[in-house]
């Protein structure tokens, strides 16, 4: 059942991502870039620190497949790669941290967003035989870290409102 | 478990090509929900722009805008004006011409200033070729070549009559020759009217005058019954290398020596050789080839 409430989520965020925050949507244009949340790393932020590493490693592969399909540009797998072994590696130091603290989740997505589409976006460039552009590629991830991490408390309460059909356990001081 | 990070790897290192066909397999599974989802947003995302109050910085783009626009307007209704006058003429001309089989080209003369061949402009001619100050233009620069199948020797017309022949022909522009030239030399025929009654008169040869703003028609028997103010089309006569009835001027004097067997007309273009703008090439037919 948590998995396909983990399915459904994915899927959701995965259309809301494509379609919702896109050029000419509300994706806002900043210095020649599309600035964007990235609705499906905060919901694969949200399964690195409340589910089992186990099922982080597959959940978050697979949500950086989607992420990958649904792009419109870059090789298939990027994605999925950074996701899988960024967020496995954040889940198995999560004990340290505050999960529930608004500033924890907001810093945690700005980290994870900027590593993430710096990866990806230095990858895209990479593969389409175009320069790196390493400061380019910095300035839009930052860009793209803001944006998400401003979105990431709210998004994260929200699903903390499914936490019982997701079949988490939170301590009540984390809400 | 170590096989996931593993495919992803192989994924990456797939073609790009096929990492388009994975996307477009993929499609059916996103694109229903994110064409209902992107109309929504796209409603949305107007709502939001209107609602942005414009900075003074977008007045000002506006402004420039309108002026922009105004602009347009005032030249769209120029050309517009234009081209009711140029179908208009075509109208009169096709008329004129009852059925010739031809096509006419719209061209423009330019300005002879621009052809270099009056006011500041160099002339490849001096002293030498008797040019003086004042002299008159006797050529003109057509906007029209080879490239719209213009030949030597087609008329140039406007409505209003006959303003030259074409000389040479260049890709892009030509020369023509105005009726004023002396070089020129045309088959005519005096057109008279008495008591309201058109009759065909005697045909004689126009040539430029030396002062080249008038033509002389010579050749016209001293028995005619010539004044002025008749009228000189193109001949009719098959010999004629012209289309005929075309008005070339009006008969301004009547010159007869005593001893004279034929007059010495002056007569006056109808159409002004450096005023004219708009005119037409007389051309034949193009034949498709196969047909």
């Amino acid at each position: 059942m948590r998995w396909i409430l983990l399915g459904i989520l994915g899927y959701v965020s995965l259309v809301i991502q494509a379609a919702v925050f896109r050029p000419g949507g509300l994706a806002i244009p900043i210095d020649g870039h599309w600035t964007r949340p990235d609705l499906v790393l905060i919901v694969a932020l949200f399964i690195a620190l409340y589910f089992q590493p186990r099922d982080v490693f597959i959940a978050t592969w697979c949500l950086g497949l989607g992420a990958d399909l649904v792009s419109m540009s870059g090789r298939l797998g990027v994605q999925a790669l950074l996701y899988c072994v960024l967020l496995t590696a954040l889940s198995a130091v999560r004990g340290g941290l505050t999960r529930g603290w608004v500033l924890t989740q907001s810093v945690l997505t700005f980290a994870a967003v900027l590593v993430i589409h710096f990866g990806w976006y230095v990858a895209t460039r990479y593969f389409s035989v175009a320069p790196a552009a390493i400061l380019r590629s910095v300035e839009e991830s930052v860009l793209d870290a803001a944006l998400t991490a401003i979105l990431a408390p709210y998004i994260f309460w929200l699903l903390l409102r499914l936490r019982g059909p997701l079949g988490i356990v939170v301590e009540p001081y984390e809400i | 478990m170590a096989a996931l990070p593993v495919l992803a790897v192989a994924l990456i290192l797939l073609p790009q090509s096929t990492t388009d066909r994975a996307r477009v397999w993929a499609g059916p599974v996103f694109v229903p929900l994110q064409n209902l989802t992107q109309g929504w947003t796209l409603d949305i995302a107007e709502q939001i722009r209107h609602d942005i109050p414009a900075r003074p910085t977008d007045e000002t783009g506006l402004k420039a805008q309108v002026h922009a626009l105004e602009n347009a307007l005032a030249e769209a209704t120029a050309r517009l004006t234009a081209y009711d006058r140029r179908l208009h003429d075509l109208a009169r001309l096709r008329k004129a011409l009852d059925g010739l089989p031809c096509r006419l080209i719209p061209g423009r003369l330019l300005a002879p200033e621009v052809a270099g061949g009056r006011a500041s402009g160099l002339l490849t001619e001096g002293l030498r070729s008797d040019v003086s100050r004042g002299g008159a233009v006797i050529s003109r620069r057509l906007n029209r070549g080879t490239r719209e199948a213009i030949e030597r020797g087609e008329p140039v017309l406007t409505a209003a009559g006959l303003v030259g022949i074409v000389d040479e022909v260049g890709p892009l522009t030509s020369t023509v020759r105005l009726l004023t030239d002396p070089r020129i030399s045309l088959m005519v025929q005096i057109v008279t009217r008495r008591n309201d009654q058109w009759r065909p008169g005697p045909e004689g040869v126009a040539r430029g005058a030396t002062d080249g703003a008038t033509i002389l028609v010579e050749g016209i028997p001293r028995t005619s019954d010539v004044k002025p103010g008749d009228f000189v089309v193109t001949s009719p006569s098959p010999e004629a290398a012209l289309p005929p009835y075309l008005i070339v001027g009006r008969v301004v004097r009547c010159d007869l020596k005593t001893t004279a067997l034929f007059y010495s007309l002056v007569v006056e273009p109808r159409v002004p050789p450096a005023e004219a703008r708009d005119v037409y090439v007389l051309s034949p037919e193009l034949h498709e080839p196969g047909k």
